[in-house]
């Protein structure tokens, strides 16, 4: 809301400079977005939220601001008090719709160009001028808070001269033509004022431009009302013609603010049109209806966390204009007609603590009773899973939750969920996995690094509900999948948690350089040499990847593991070389070589190589080692057949 | 060889030893185990005379002893002269150390563990919610029904089955009100969502942290206290504070905090843009509404929520000017931290 400085000191006496001014109303009243400067007004910028409507208006911020300086607003003027002697105006309202529903009839008006001033003030209010009948009513409306429209008396009259006027929900398939000149389609949920022949204005958002006023205009039909603020939010919203008008209708006008209102308006038709005001209609509650929020004492010193004397915190409920009862136990208050945001006793006490001061709050201590504390293993998984991988080179990235349109080319978005309102197609599908996130960090870095590793631990969203991952990507180098798995295997065994991997056939992946992950019987994730196709198609020679589910891991995993005692006999080490087709699995080698015998205390793999062809040479290194006594050579003897049976079982072929 | 030989050869030897490797390659020759000293030795038995055999023996052992106090004393020498060598050498030691190719962590983790370490340090426990939410705890249960105006604060994204992409980490209050019992003290660092475009100030994805207090007798001076408490832990000791009344449906009374910016310390410059103050966090005393909704009787108990936006905070802190630098994934980013 755009308040020109001059015009509220039409209200209220101000000595001091504009930016203290704007200070204090943003320290105990609203959000200041800035002070502008336009011509030789300066002009304030308030960012008015929903609960204070009544700020939606030169008059409501004097208000608060003589609240706050603890003087008075000048020049409040009466309300409307229609004559007897006033033609009776036939409108038929439903109060549903409209809570308070008024038309004035203003005769005999002679046109002239609005005065600079109103122009010039409409304008840094950020408002246009269009003629003096319309800029009255917006003139008024950023003075007072209360909407108005004025229809064409005589153009209304023209369509139907009866002139009944009915406030009601549009009909199915009803239109208008509105001041903007478009066509509107109408839906039952909106209201329209309408009289025999059909729509002359949609309620609260846009008149109809049939009886719009003009500089012709001698007669008008000036609209007061208060119209149901849902009702008028969603029609503003569908039709994209959100206003000023609209956007004070939607906030709670009091009917005595409107009756006020009226009685300035109508004295400027008088002033500046010389017009007179010949009719008068009203439907609905003519005052707003008084109700009385307690706060006791004990209220107050619990919202605030001290003491508060009552008499300090009734001088400030009556400063802002509430009327204030002292009873034994407390306040009870009525808050004035514009506040009908207040409801409860906090909020009676949120205004004691405004104009108290929130910097008179005094910082208390939190005093409490100590409870039970429990585990926490999926923080306790996340600190050390986070600080491993960047101990052993992966830096951590943090990517959106969307899958970009250059992944999408690769996705079925079938699968995927998809938002009702995307910002753009870059943000309109969740990411089903890691995988993607991760391939374009690579992406946007293999340009500088020809190789990379990178992990990030965020939510996913596929279908079947959003978790919490892990994903990890390493690019360029030799070796991917494995050096990945030793990683993987490295945060297994840190976390006491043993994985194992399983053949497994998995989109996105390497035919054949692929597994799944599993973990106390169940599938937690997959670990693989990326698809070569899809590694090209994100400039990468090649790439490993691994994705596992990281609520499960924390579940599964044990933050302590145990202690195996350590042997104080002199161990002997022993390495076996052998051949292995990648076709026989070396897992299960090692297994079997460290089950031959208790005295087997370790297997180690200590050199591999790899030909192309498929075959590969093995060492490994074996410990024997006993709890009971050092061992001698005659002591291993027997073991030593037994590995080497084991090895050949397993499809090695020892080397000499 | 004769022993006379043998003690020549080996002195003659340790004076030409001009490092303390060549002396210990002297040394083994002479007194080694397989040493002239020890073959000379094992030759005594066959002497045929006991005479002999002492007297041989007596020698050897003397010449035993002087080759030992010439080593000794060659020893002596070489470690000086080794010592001034090494005096005169030279090493850069500005060189830089070979790099252990470490990765790194990010600055919101970083963060996140540093809030969540403060907090829990007060008694506080992880809460979770989901991301994909439904409406009732995003809005409904938190005062904010459909279709109500107050609804404009957030641009909301929505799935198309109807839920919401959390818009705030409060959608966790009820549900955590829903499953304990007061004394409540919970908090969340996590992520939100909102329509947005994304530029160096705004993004469609942020961060939020986020605490819950229920308890008997909370007010706005604890409130205070702990927004102090923690403001001046990270943005410093000397940081100054202020509450102003700010709107939130599911807070009554709701407060914006400023805090002084500690480039300026108030006086207004670039960073600030000209205020002097910094809104760095949101916060209020939970509405009575909002505790009931939980299950929470409101006459008996009442409680506080606090909360501010990390990607922000670091931002002020640490001098970054795109929020997108956060999550965009460049390395060059990533690896400073």
């Amino acid at each position: 809301m755009l308040i020109p400085y001059s015009w509220l000191r039409e209200f209220i006496n101000l000595r001091k400079p504009i930016e203290q001014v704007a200070g204090d109303l943003s320290l105990a009243v609203i959000g200041v977005e800035g002070i502008k400067k336009t011509g030789g007004e300066q002009v304030l910028d308030l960012n008015i939220t929903y609960n204070r409507g009544d700020l939606l208006s030169v008059v409501g911020v004097a208000r608060e601001l003589a609240a706050l300086y603890g003087t008075a607003i000048k020049g409040h003027p009466e309300k409307f008090q229609p004559s007897d002697q006033l033609s009776p105006l036939a409108v038929k309202n439903d109060v549903k719709l409209s809570k308070l529903y008024t038309l004035t009839k203003i005769s005999k008006l002679s046109y002239k160009i609005t005065p600079k001033q109103i122009v010039s003030r409409l304008e840094e209010a950020g408002m246009r001028s269009v003629n003096l009948w319309a800029d009255l009513t917006n003139y008024v409306m950023l003075e007072w808070g209360q909407p108005f429209h004025a229809f064409d008396a005589e153009k209304v009259a023209r369509r139907d001269s009866t002139i009944s006027i009915e406030i009601r929900p549009a009909k199915k398939g009803e239109k208008i033509k509105t001041l903007d000149g478009l066509d509107r389609q109408l839906t039952i949920g909106d209201i329209v004022i309408a009289d025999k022949r059909g729509p002359i204005a949609i309620a609260g958002v846009m008149g109809g431009e049939e009886t719009e006023v003009d500089e012709g205009t001698t007669e008008i039909l000036l609209e007061a009302a208060i119209f149901d603020p849902l009702s008028i939010r969603r029609t503003a919203r569908r039709l994209g013609l959100r206003s000023e008008a609209s956007s004070r209708f939607e906030h709670y006008l009091s009917p005595d603010n409107l009756y006020t209102s009226l009685n300035k308006i109508l004295n400027l038709y008088q002033v500046y049109g010389k017009g007179v005001v010949s009719g008068f209609a009203s439907i609905g509650e003519k005052n707003t209806e008084p109700y009385s929020v307690g706060l006791t004492h004990e209220k107050l010193a619990r919202v605030a966390g001290e003491a508060i004397p009552l008499l300090k915190a009734r001088i400030y409920l009556e400063r802002l204009g509430f009327k204030v009862m002292s009873s034994e136990k407390g306040l009870l208050c009525w808050p004035p007609h514009f506040r009908s945001d207040i409801r409860i006793p906090e909020d009676v006490a949120e205004e004691v603590l405004r104009l108290h001061g929130y910097e008179n709050i005094l910082a208390k201590p939190i005093q409490t009773t100590l409870e039970e504390v429990r585990e926490n293993k999926l923080e306790t998984w996340r600190d050390r899973t986070t600080s491993l991988l960047a101990d052993l080179g992966f830096s951590e990235a943090k990517t959106y939750p969307f899958v970009s349109t250059f992944s999408l080319m690769h996705l079925q978005t079938e699968g995927l969920l998809r938002l009702k309102n995307p910002i753009s197609v870059e943000a309109e599908y969740l990411r089903p996995n890691l995988l993607f996130s991760l391939l374009e960090v690579a992406k946007r870095n293999a340009a500088r690094r020809k190789e990379g590793k990178v992990f990030e631990l965020e939510k996913i969203y596929p279908k079947k509900g959003e978790s919490l991952s892990l994903g990890a990507l390493i690019w360029g180098g030799e070796n991917l999948f494995l050096t990945l798995k030793g990683v993987l295997e490295t945060l297994g065994n840190k976390a006491n948690l043993r994985l194992e991997f399983g053949h497994v056939k998995e989109e996105f992946f390497h035919p054949i350089q692929v597994a799944e992950v599993r973990a106390g019987g169940e599938r937690i994730g997959v670990i693989g040499t990326v698809h070569p196709h899809l590694a090209t198609a994100f400039g990468l020679p090649q790439a490993a990847f691994f994705e596992i589910d990281s609520e499960r891991c924390a579940k599964l995993s044990q933050p302590w593991g145990t202690f195996e005692s350590i042997s104080t006999y002199p161990e002997i080490l022993e390495d076996y070389s052998f051949v292995l087709p990648q076709t026989k699995s070396l897992a299960n080698l090692v297994s079997d070589v460290r089950t031959t015998s208790p005295l087997v205390n370790g297997v180690e793999l200590k050199d591999r190589f790899e030909t192309e062809s498929g075959e590969r040479s093995i060492t490994l290194r074996i410990t024997f080692q006993s709890p009971e006594k050092g061992l001698s050579a005659d002591d291993v003897k027997p073991i030593r057949n037994k590995i080497s049976q084991a090895i050949q079982k397993n499809g090695g072929t020892i080397r000499d | 060889m004769n022993v006379v030989e043998s003690e020549v050869k080996a002195l003659e030897e340790i004076a030409r030893a001009s490092s303390l490797a060549d002396l210990e390659e002297v040394r083994l020759r002479h007194l080694g185990r397989n040493g002239v000293i020890n073959q000379l030795l094992s030759e005594i038995p066959e002497l045929p005379r006991q005479e002999d055999r002492k007297t041989a023996g007596g020698l050897i052992n003397s010449v035993k002893e002087k080759i030992e106090n010439a080593l000794e004393e060659k020893d002596r020498e070489l470690k000086k002269k080794d010592l001034k060598e090494i005096d005169r050498s030279s090493f850069d030691i500005t060189s830089p150390g070979i790099s252990p190719h470490v990765g790194s962590i990010h600055p919101l983790t970083q963060f996140r563990e540093f809030v969540r370490d403060t907090f829990s340090r007060l008694g506080f426990e992880e809460a979770y919610a989901p991301h994909l939410e439904e409406d009732e705890y995003n809005f409904g249960l938190l005062n904010i029904p459909p279709d109500h105006p107050s609804r404009d604060l957030w641009d909301t994204l929505y799935l198309e089955d109807g839920r919401a992409m959390r818009t705030h980490t409060s959608n966790m209050q009820v549900r955590e009100m829903r499953r304990r019992k007061p004394p409540i003290r919970v908090m969340t660092f996590d992520r939100c969502f909102r329509y947005e475009n994304v530029d160096p100030h705004h993004s469609h994805t942020f961060t939020q942290f986020e605490v819950l207090y229920v308890d008997k007798d909370v007010s706005m001076g604890q409130l205070r206290f702990l927004s102090d408490l923690f403001l001046k832990l990270v943005l410093g000791e000397k940081t100054k504070t202020r509450f102003r009344p700010k709107y939130y449906p599911f807070v009554e009374p709701g407060v914006g905090v400023d805090a002084l910016c500690p480039f300026c310390e108030g006086k207004g410059c670039r960073v600030c843009g000209m205020e002097g103050w910094f809104e760095i966090a949101g916060a209020g005393l939970v509405h009575p509404q909002v505790l009931r909704n939980g299950g929470i009787d409101p006459k008996v108990y009442s409680g506080l929520a606090w909360g501010f936006g990390p990607d922000r905070m670091l931002m002020i802190k640490l001098g970054i000017e795109d929020i997108r630098y956060f999550y965009e994934g460049d390395l060059r980013f990533a690896k400073q931290f």
